[in-house]
């Protein structure tokens, strides 16, 4: 009886905080559940508790590809998709190449490692506008660049079109690149040395290493990485707005610039809630995955 | 007569007590006002403080604070209506004037509440004050009238003498400017840029007889005869006269505004007063070059306008103040009412334009003879002959769905992937769009 009481003591101390940080974290995703089942607009927003209920109607609108609100869901979120996909699939072994290079003793290291890390440090509105006017048919540094090197005719329309996206993920790819760089470096780094001593005893070459050693002990991270990256990308909205602003091409329109144009601008804020919970539904995939894989809680 | 003197002063001493007494009887109000953040950040605080200064000093009663915003005030606006929370008074573009309104956090100005201010403003600049037909709860305190720029340099060389009146001569002195090889365009458009479509097509589409949106506010009619020759006409310029570069569909205004300046655009159709500040960079260029001019009028293909229509060449714009309604107790909205009072009244207009170079609303400002320029009487006379755009609920949406059709449209026809009656069906979509919006909007 004494005993139990005694181990109940710390979950008395803990409940307040659980509560807090619960209410903290739920709050606002019940609130934007709540929006998304509701005809929400500025006639509404002042008395917002109490405008149209219309269940999964939003919900519906968004899933059916010919809706007003389908017809620009589906596009958005594969971009979002596509956006995301190339980020992750540049950027990682981008991260993975340059970890492995600052991994090693050589000249300059110290140098190569701050620099890695500028383009990450830079803060996406200053290096979204830099790209913007790099992009600038005619006058753009690319262009004039590309022209120079007989590789386009100083004509190429990066900011709109399909161009729009492949700009879009350059600049990305430029900005998130050293966050893979940074995981994967402090991953080269916790692996043991014996481990490679061994190898090589046994007869291993650059490849069997790497194979057999290397990505073994550190493809944890890298998962980690991955989803959390994933989650970051999926919901930039950051930089699709610095680049496009809010007249972005529909090949370069993303699920988080759609949200916040339906919400914010056209004022539809049920639509864009329901868009933002299914966002929220596609985004706890890759949380799980991160969850099982860090192991939360054991 | 000494007695009577003295009767006199003992009853004059009393009434200045009294009233003296009623005036620190009056309890202090507050009063918080949020205003953008113009460029640079730095005059706009100094006048601001200037202008705070003077107030109290008139009003000693009333304490005044104030902030500043920066960006698109839909998020704030947002978050103020859902919350309940916000400041007594907001400074806010026209553009959101009648989706505030239908909003109903606003304070709709009493007649009594308008007598103290409307009278002394210039009644053009008045009109988009709130939604057709309803009671106003906005009262401009800055005039943003959209004018044609052209470079007289380059009309000179062209010889070309005077800013074209009708839109077929708008093109042709247009062509003539144009020498596409040196990279050198007679017109120049911002279709990247959020409003520049509409407001362009708005204007267009009103010469011709035509609305963008029924005036009931309850149904779009972009695919509608008018507008759909409008919006041809706009992008005509591009397809069909090519006096403009195909780079500007790329273009946000002031990346427009900075080719001007290049002399690689001679005309900006529907640009807008707050071009100014850019261009004031180059301070000869505005001083040698620049020509501002009313938006031609007359529909293309016409030597007059058309029977009934009236003569429509910019449209009512500028900042406007609201009060809004949660967070203002009587004694705030009185407080508030005599603030834009002073806010809109000669001096501090005049000196909102001397450290701004916005255009005054005060009637009273333009007597003053810094005013008195080619330049500043051709902005107050556009502005005096604006037409208001729809007062209707779902004004503000509009742009949103049409400025990012229309965009993509453009995009297509720059990279010559644009086929013929691609943009009747892109109009019929946005009417598809925004008739879903306005299906949800009760009042």
């Amino acid at each position: 009886m004494r005993q139990s009481s005694v181990r109940r003591v710390p979950w008395g101390f803990l409940v307040p905080g659980v509560l807090l940080v619960a209410a903290y974290a739920l709050w606002p995703i019940i609130v934007t559940i709540y929006m998304s089942l509701e005809n929400l607009n500025i006639f509404f927003l002042a008395n917002w508790l109490h405008a149209p209920f219309v269940g999964v109607g939003n919900y519906v609108a968004a899933f059916e590809p010919n809706s007003p609100v389908g017809s620009v869901f589906w596009p958005t979120l594969e971009n979002a998709l596509v956006f995301s996909a190339c980020a992750i699939g540049i950027g990682l072994p981008m991260g993975f190449l340059a970890a492995s290079a600052m991994n090693r003793n050589m000249v300059g290291r110290a140098f190569f490692r701050v620099l890695f890390i500028v383009p990450y440090a830079i803060p996406v509105f200053v290096s979204g506008l830099a790209w913007r006017l790099m992009f600038m048919q005619q006058t753009g540094a690319v262009d004039r660049v590309m022209a120079l090197l007989h590789l386009g005719n100083g004509q190429t329309f990066w900011l709109i079109g399909s161009n729009s996206m492949v700009a879009l993920i350059i600049a990305n790819v430029w900005s998130s690149w050293p966050f893979f760089y940074l995981f994967i470096l402090a991953a080269l780094q916790s692996v043991p040395g014996e481990l490679y001593e061994a190898g090589r005893l046994d007869g291993a070459a650059a490849w069997g290493l790497l194979r057999y050693i290397t990505l073994p002990q550190i493809a944890k991270p890298v998962l980690i990485s991955v989803s959390l990256s994933f989650i970051y990308h999926f919901n930039n909205f950051s930089l699709p707005f610095v680049m496009f602003g809010t007249t972005p091409p529909n090949q370069a329109n993303t699920l988080p610039l759609n949200i916040y144009l339906f919400g914010f601008s056209n004022m539809q804020f049920g639509a864009g809630a329901a868009m933002a919970v299914i966002s929220m539904a596609i985004v706890l995939i890759p949380m799980i995955l991160y969850i099982r894989t860090v192991r939360v809680g054991n | 007569m000494k007695t009577m003197g003295g009767v006199l002063a003992v009853l004059g001493a009393g009434a200045l007590l009294v009233s003296g007494w009623r005036s620190a009887a009056q309890p202090p109000v507050s009063l918080s006002v949020k205003m953008e953040l113009g460029t640079p950040p730095s005059t706009t605080m100094r006048f601001l403080h200037q202008v705070v200064a003077g107030f109290e000093r008139k009003y000693p009663n009333i304490k005044v604070s104030i902030s500043t915003y920066t960006g698109s005030p839909a998020t704030l606006v947002d978050t103020m209506v859902a919350s309940h929370q916000g400041p007594n008074i907001l400074e806010i573009g026209t553009t959101f004037i009648p989706t505030l309104a239908y909003s109903q956090a606003f304070v709709p100005w009493t007649p009594a509440m308008q007598k103290q201010v409307v009278p002394q403003l210039i009644p053009a600049a008045t009109q988009m004050d709130g939604l057709a037909g309803q009671r106003p709860i906005g009262i401009p305190d800055s005039a943003s009238p959209f004018v044609l720029w052209y470079n007289k340099a380059m009309f000179k060389q062209a010889h070309i003498g005077a800013p074209p009146t009708t839109w077929s001569q708008f093109v042709a002195d247009a062509k003539k400017l144009t020498n596409a090889k040196k990279g050198v365009y007679g017109a120049g458009i911002a279709p990247g840029d959020p409003f520049y479509s509409m407001h362009t097509t708005w204007l267009l589409s009103r010469q011709l007889g035509g609305q963008v949106i029924n005036a009931k506010g309850s149904q779009a009619l972009f695919a509608s005869p008018q507008v759909y020759k409008a919006a041809k006409f706009y992008l005509d310029l591009l397809t069909q006269y090519h006096v403009v570069n195909k780079a500007d569909v790329q273009f946000a205004e002031s990346d427009l505004i900075n080719a001007f300046m290049q002399g690689k655009v001679a005309m900006v159709p529907v640009g807008g007063i707050y071009d100014l500040t850019q261009l004031k960079t180059d301070p000869k260029f505005v001083v040698h070059n620049l020509g501002v001019a009313p938006n031609p009028w007359v529909p293309y293909g016409r030597t007059k306008g058309l029977p009934g229509v009236p003569r429509i060449e910019s449209f009512v714009s500028g900042q406007e103040q609201v009060i809004f309604k949660y967070s203002s107790s009587p004694a705030q909205v009185a407080a508030a009412t005599k603030w834009i009072q002073y806010y809109t009244s000669a001096p501090t207009q005049v000196l909102m334009w001397k450290e701004y170079g916005d255009l005054p609303v005060n009637k009273g400002s333009f007597r003053n003879r810094a005013l008195q320029t080619p330049l500043w009487k051709s902005f107050l006379y556009i502005e005096q002959h604006s037409l208001p755009t729809p007062k209707v609920p779902g004004w503000l949406q509009l742009p949103t769905v049409y400025d990012k059709a229309m965009g993509n449209v453009f995009d297509q026809a720059a990279l010559g992937k644009y086929a013929k009656g691609d943009l009747m069906k892109t109009l019929t979509s946005v009417d598809s769009q925004i008739n879903a919006t306005l299906a949800g909007m009760q009042n």
